[in-house]
C-alpha cells in the first residue's frame, strides 16, 4: 500500500503531466486561420452593364483561403451595383446587422432574415439593423468598373472594416 | 411502489435511454459513409441518402431520434422541477446536470445539422456564429474558433463535427447511464417504455423519411436563414430586442427559464409553495413563446415574396439532388451547380444578357431593347419575326429597327403598286419557317418530321429575296456585307454561342455588327465570359427558349 506521501506526489505528477500536454492541445483547438485576404479592388462589371437605379447583384471572385484549402476563382462575397446620375454606387450585399444577404425589393434593399430595409441609396429605415448598408468605394476606368471589395463587422453601429 | 413522479421521472429516462441507443447507433453507422470537409460533406450524405443501402432508413431514424432527444431533455428537466428534494445534496446535483444536459442536447443538435454543409443549415448556424460575436468579451473569439476563421468554412464543419462527436457521445453515455440507474425506480413502465420508443422511431423513421437533402452550400448565394424548430423560438422572442439587447435576448431568456426551472424545488422546499403553482409562470411563459412562434410562421406564409424565394430554393434543392445522381466532381457540389446549364446559366443570363433580352421570368418587357427570346428559333418564333420585324419583342426597340423588311408586305422602296412581297402567300410562309426551323435542330432532338419538298421549297424561297441580305452556308448576294446574320445553323447551339462570344464572326452577324453605326447593338461578351460559361448560357438560353428539359 501506497502511503499518503507518495499518493499526493503521484497526483502532482499526473496535474504537471496532463497540464503540460493540454497546453498545444488548447493552443490547436483555438487556433483561428489568418483571415483569407481577400480584399482589395476588382473589376465587377462594364458599366453598360449598369442600369440607373436598377441594382444589379455581382459576385466577387477571387481566390479564397479556407482552413489547408485554397479555392480559385471561389466568390467570396457579393455587391450590388447601380448607377446614380450616371455614376456606378456599390453597396455590399452582406447586411450590417447579421451577414445575412440583401435582396432587391420594391422601393429599396431588405434583408429577409431579420427583416432590416433599406431604402434605394442603402439608409437604414427599418428593422434591427444599427446601420446603413455598407457602401464601398467605386473606380470607373476606360467602362470598367472597379469596386474596392471589404468586409464589415456586423452586428454594430459604426463601420468597422475587417482587416 | 415510488411515488408518481418518480415513476414519470423513471419513464422518461427510460425513454431517453433507448433515444440515445438509436441515436448512437445510427451515428455510428452513418460514420462510414461520412467525410466532414466541405467539398465532400455534402456528397457524402448525399450518397448516404440517396444511394447506400439502408442509409435513408439510417439517417431518417438518427433525424427523428434527434428531435425526440431534444424533446426528452426539456421534458426531462421539467420532472426533475417537479420531483426533486431540494434538501437532497445529490438530487441538486442531479437538477443541475439536467440542465446541462438538455443545454448540451441542443449544441450536439447544431452541430450535427452543419454536417450535411447543406445552404439551410449553414446559413442558419451562419448568423448564430454573427450573433456570438456580439456578445461582450468572449464572443469575438468564440465565433473566430467555432467558425474556424471569418467565415463560416472548411475548419469549422470540422470542428463542428469533432464536437458532435464529443459532446454527443458525452451526452449520450450520461442519459443511458442514469436511464440504467432509475430502471428499479419504476421497472414494468420503464421496460415498457424502452421497447415503445425504439419501436415508435423506427416505425416513425420509416413512415416520414429522411428529411430531403437540400441544396449545397454556395456561400454568399442569395438565402434567407432560418432556424430549426428548437432555436426558433429565441429567433422569434429575438424580434423585441434591438440593438445592444439583441445579443443579451437569446443569451439571456433559455437562462432565466432553464435557471427558473432550476430553482422551483428551492422555492417549493423554502417558501412552502406548491409547485403546481410555481410552475404557471413557466407554462405562461411557454405558451407566449409558442404563440409568438405560430404568429411569426403565419406571417411569414402571407409574405409572398419570401414564399417566392422558398419556391426557388426548393427547385434548386431538387435540382442539386438530379445533378448529384449523376455523380459529383472532385472539387464539390459548387463545382457542380457552376457547371449546370439551368442553375450557371440563369446566373449569368441574368447578369449578361436580361437588360435587353427578355426570356421566362428574367428581363423587362417594358424596356427590353433586344428581341424576345422565348421560343428562340421556333416556327412561331420566326414567322412573328418574319412578319413583323419591327414589333416591341423583335428589333422594334433596337439599332437593328428598320434594317429588316416585314416579308408579308410590300418592300417600302419598291414602286407603289406592284406586289413586292417577298412571300406570297401563306404556303411560301409556311416553307420558309419550316426551312429555318430545321437549321436550328441539334442532332438527336425529337423532331417533327418535315416534307422533304416543303424543305426545298423553303430553301429554294430563302435563296431568293433572303439572301439578298443574308447569307446562307456563307453565299449571299451582298458576300455578307449587310447586316444579317448567316442562316445556315440559325437556333443551333453553335450559332446561339457564337453570337454571345462574338456577333461579329461569320458564324452569325460578320463584321458589321460590332460597327460602331449600330451603336447599342450586342455586345460580344467573349472577353466576360470563360469558355465554358458562354456554352452553358447558351444551353440555357437555347433550352429555355424552346421549353426543352436539360437532363
Amino acid at each position: 500500500m501506497p502511503n499518503d506521501e507518495t499518493r499526493t506526489g503521484r497526483r502532482s505528477l499526473l496535474v504537471a503531466a496532463t497540464g503540460i500536454a493540454a497546453v498545444p492541445c488548447v493552443r490547436l483547438i483555438g487556433h483561428a486561420p489568418p483571415d483569407s485576404g481577400a480584399r482589395g479592388w476588382f473589376r465587377l462589371a462594364k458599366v453598360n452593364e449598369l442600369v440607373e437605379g436598377l441594382p444589379k447583384r455581382f459576385a466577387v471572385v477571387a481566390d479564397r483561403k479556407d482552413g489547408w484549402v485554397v479555392e480559385q476563382r471561389a466568390e467570396i462575397g457579393a455587391v450590388w451595383l447601380f448607377l446614380r446620375s450616371g455614376k456606378p454606387v456599390a453597396l455590399s450585399a452582406s447586411c450590417p446587422h447579421l451577414g445575412c444577404g440583401i435582396q432587391v425589393k420594391e422601393g429599396g434593399f431588405v434583408c429577409r432574415c431579420h427583416d432590416s430595409n433599406f431604402d434605394p441609396m442603402g439608409k437604414r429605415l427599418d428593422g434591427p439593423t444599427l446601420r446603413d448598408l455598407d457602401g464601398l468605394e467605386t473606380r470607373l476606368t476606360d467602362g470598367d468598373v472597379f469596386v474596392r471589395f471589404a468586409r464589415f463587422r456586423a452586428g454594430t453601429q459604426e463601420q468597422t472594416e475587417i482587416v | 411502489m415510488s411515488p408518481w413522479p418518480v415513476r414519470v421521472r423513471a419513464v422518461v429516462d427510460a425513454a431517453l435511454l433507448s433515444t440515445c441507443i438509436v441515436l448512437a447507433l445510427s451515428g455510428a453507422a452513418l460514420l462510414f459513409s461520412y467525410a466532414p470537409t466541405p467539398e465532400r460533406a455534402w456528397a457524402s450524405v448525399y450518397y448516404t441518402s440517396y444511394v447506400a443501402s439502408g442509409g435513408a432508413t439510417v439517417r431518417a431514424l438518427h433525424s427523428l431520434a434527434s428531435h425526440a432527444i431534444i424533446v426528452l431533455a426539456a421534458a426531462r428537466l421539467l420532472v426533475f422541477a417537479v420531483v426533486v428534494r431540494w434538501d437532497r445534496r445529490e438530487e441538486r446535483i442531479a437538477h443541475v446536470v439536467a440542465l446541462g444536459l438538455a443545454a448540451l442536447t441542443v449544441l450536439v443538435a447544431i452541430t450535427g445539422n452543419l454536417l450535411p454543409w447543406d445552404q439551410a443549415g449553414w446559413s442558419a448556424r451562419k448568423v448564430e456564429f454573427q450573433l456570438a460575436s456580439l456578445l461582450p468579451f468572449v464572443g469575438g473569439a468564440l465565433a473566430k474558433g467555432a467558425q474556424g476563421g471569418d467565415e463560416l468554412g472548411a475548419l469549422g464543419l470540422t470542428r463542428a463535427f469533432a464536437l458532435h462527436l464529443l459532446l454527443g457521445t458525452g451526452v449520450t453515455a450520461a442519459f443511458v447511464s442514469r436511464g440504467v440507474r432509475s430502471f428499479e425506480e419504476a421497472r414494468k413502465p420503464s421496460a415498457f417504455a424502452i421497447a415503445g420508443v425504439v419501436l415508435a422511431l423506427v416505425l416513425g423513421a420509416a413512415v416520414i423519411g429522411a428529411p430531403p437533402l437540400g441544396a449545397p452550400v454556395v456561400p454568399f448565394a442569395e438565402f434567407t436563414a432560418r432556424p430549426e424548430w428548437f432555436v426558433e423560438p429565441l429567433f422569434r422572442v429575438r424580434k423585441f430586442f434591438h440593438g445592444a439587447g439583441e445579443v443579451i435576448g437569446p443569451v439571456a431568456a433559455p437562462a432565466i427559464i432553464g435557471g427558473y426551472l432550476l430553482l422551483i424545488p428551492m422555492l417549493a422546499t423554502r417558501f412552502a409553495i406548491k409547485r403546481s403553482v410555481l410552475l404557471v409562470p413557466f407554462v405562461l411563459a411557454v405558451a407566449a413563446v409558442a404563440a409568438l412562434v405560430a404568429f411569426g410562421r403565419r406571417s411569414e406564409l402571407r409574405d409572398e415574396a419570401l414564399q417566392r424565394e422558398r419556391t426557388a430554393s426548393f427547385a434548386l434543392d431538387a435540382r442539386a439532388r438530379k445533378l448529384a445522381a449523376k455523380g459529383i466532381p472532385a472539387d464539390g457540389p459548387v463545382a457542380m451547380l457552376k457547371g449546370d446549364p439551368i442553375v450557371r446559366g440563369r446566373e449569368l443570363y441574368a447578369r449578361f444578357c436580361s437588360n435587353c433580352h427578355v426570356l421566362g421570368d428574367l428581363g423587362d418587357a417594358k424596356k427590353a431593347k433586344a428581341p424576345r427570346l422565348d421560343g428562340f428559333g421556333t416556327a412561331a418564333w420566326i414567322e412573328h419575326t418574319l412578319r413583323e420585324p419591327d414589333a416591341a419583342d423583335r428589333f422594334g426597340r433596337g439599332p437593328y429597327r428598320g434594317r429588316m423588311p416585314s416579308a408579308v408586305r410590300n418592300l417600302p422602296d419598291a414602286p407603289v403598286g406592284k406586289d413586292s412581297r417577298m412571300l406570297k402567300n401563306d404556303d411560301e410562309m409556311r416553307a420558309v419557317v419550316s426551312f429555318l426551323v430545321k437549321q436550328g435542330e441539334e442532332p438527336g432532338e425529337p423532331t417533327k418530321a418535315i416534307d422533304a419538298k416543303l424543305l426545298a421549297e423553303g430553301e429554294r424561297l430563302v435563296n431568293g429575296p433572303c439572301t439578298t441580305c443574308h447569307m446562307l452556308r456563307a453565299v449571299g448576294d451582298c458576300d455578307g456585307t449587310q447586316l444579317a446574320p448567316e442562316l445556315a445553323g440559325y437556333g443551333t447551339q453553335a450559332w446561339i454561342r457564337a453570337q454571345i462570344a462574338n456577333p461579329s464572326s461569320e458564324l452569325t452577324y460578320r463584321s458589321l455588327a460590332l460597327d460602331p453605326l449600330s451603336k447599342g447593338h450586342m455586345p460580344r461578351f467573349d472577353g466576360e465570359m470563360s469558355v465554358r460559361d458562354i456554352d452553358l448560357l447558351a444551353k440555357y438560353v437555347r433550352s429555355v427558349g424552346r421549353g426543352l428539359s436539360l437532363d
